[in-house]
């Protein structure tokens, strides 16, 4: 029985790792512009790079919140 | 893997148990490592700005730079205002950056992992706006909540949606922090774990432990900046937080 449990638990945590998904797209977008951007203006890439740092930042702890998620799933129920 | 709980050393243990009227309020090593972090801050500020001269020698310009830079974060959202906020900026900064940087040492404790330090700083954000908003325009404070220009029929749900994210603000603040923190130490626990498993294993397998080796050390050189830019990020959201509970209310 608890080996079922723990068997439902694993295949929960990665179904749950699926919002690694959406926050890979955004991490590509935020790199994507950024580049597109510094092609189009070099001198401006001092100011877009801390831009960029934080968009970086704020996508990855969407991915960061599921992982969150996942883990209390492991640990805690 | 390892086998072992890499969630353990995120346990808060009891150092000196203390109880007042119910309350739980022991020394616990979480508060341990944030007196520790507390001291090299208040220790090295006071040391390298004591012998200050003229001409600033190499430790005098580190904290002008220090200054320079929590100064540019508040300038843009703040302007005239930013010296009333500057103190307790640098001081939320200082901490979390050095908490981050002191959980990097093996065998510390990381007190940024725990979320209910990381949700305290957060509320502890979220009153101060609050208040601050109160204090500037009265009661025009909550007007921020009604958008302007839009249909009297579709106001009302404007404004619970606007509410909701605005309560939500110290929240995804404080699990920002605590996520990235708790992540990146998971990550090397793993990592180290196949290391273990490597050296355990097979003779043929021994070599292989050097991977896991450099990819910790590649790991450890990006929680640097990931401590960094999340100490810089926590500072910037306060002080977008606050600057804009000075300029509403329309």
């Amino acid at each position: 029985m608890d080996n079922v449990v723990l068997a439902y638990k694993a295949l929960a945590a990665g179904i749950g790792m699926l919002a690694l998904f959406g926050a890979g797209i955004g991490l590509g977008k935020v790199s994507a512009s950024y580049v597109e951007s510094v092609a189009r203006n070099p001198q401006a890439k001092d100011d877009l790079r801390s831009a960029a740092m934080m968009g970086f930042a704020f996508t990855e702890s969407v991915a960061l919140m599921a992982m969150l998620i996942v883990l209390l799933i492991i640990y805690t129920i | 893997m390892s086998g072992t709980n890499p969630m353990s050393s995120f346990v808060v243990k009891d150092l000196i148990k203390i109880k007042v009227f119910g309350f739980d309020l022991s020394f616990t090593n979480s508060s341990l490592f944030m007196v520790i972090s507390l001291v090299i801050i208040c220790y090295t500020l006071h040391i390298w700005t004591k012998y200050a001269s003229i001409v600033p020698n190499r430790y005098n310009l580190f904290v002008e730079k220090l200054f320079f830079f929590i100064g540019a974060i508040l300038k843009p959202d703040l302007g005239s205002k930013s010296i009333l906020f500057f103190p307790y900026v640098l001081a939320l900064f200082l901490f979390i950056f050095v908490g981050n940087l002191i959980g990097l040492i093996p065998y510390s404790f990381c007190f940024t992992s725990q979320i209910a330090v990381t949700f305290g700083m957060a509320i502890a954000i979220f009153v101060t706006s609050i208040f601050v908003g109160l204090y500037m325009h009265g009661f025009m404070y909550f007007k921020r909540f009604v958008p302007v220009g839009v249909p009297v029929a579709i106001a009302p749900v404007l404004v619970i949606v606007e509410v909701v994210s605005f309560m939500f603000r110290p929240i995804s603040m404080g699990v920002r922090l605590f996520a990235n923190m708790i992540s990146g130490h998971i990550m090397l626990d793993i990592v180290a774990g196949f290391a273990v498993s490597f050296a355990c294993g097979n003779v043929f397998f021994r070599p292989f432990i050097l991977f896991p080796i450099i990819i910790n050390i590649a790991l450890i050189l990006m929680k640097f900046l990931v401590c960094y830019i999340q100490a810089y990020i926590f500072t910037m959201l306060c002080s977008v937080y606050i600057g804009e509970a000075i300029k509403d209310g329309h």
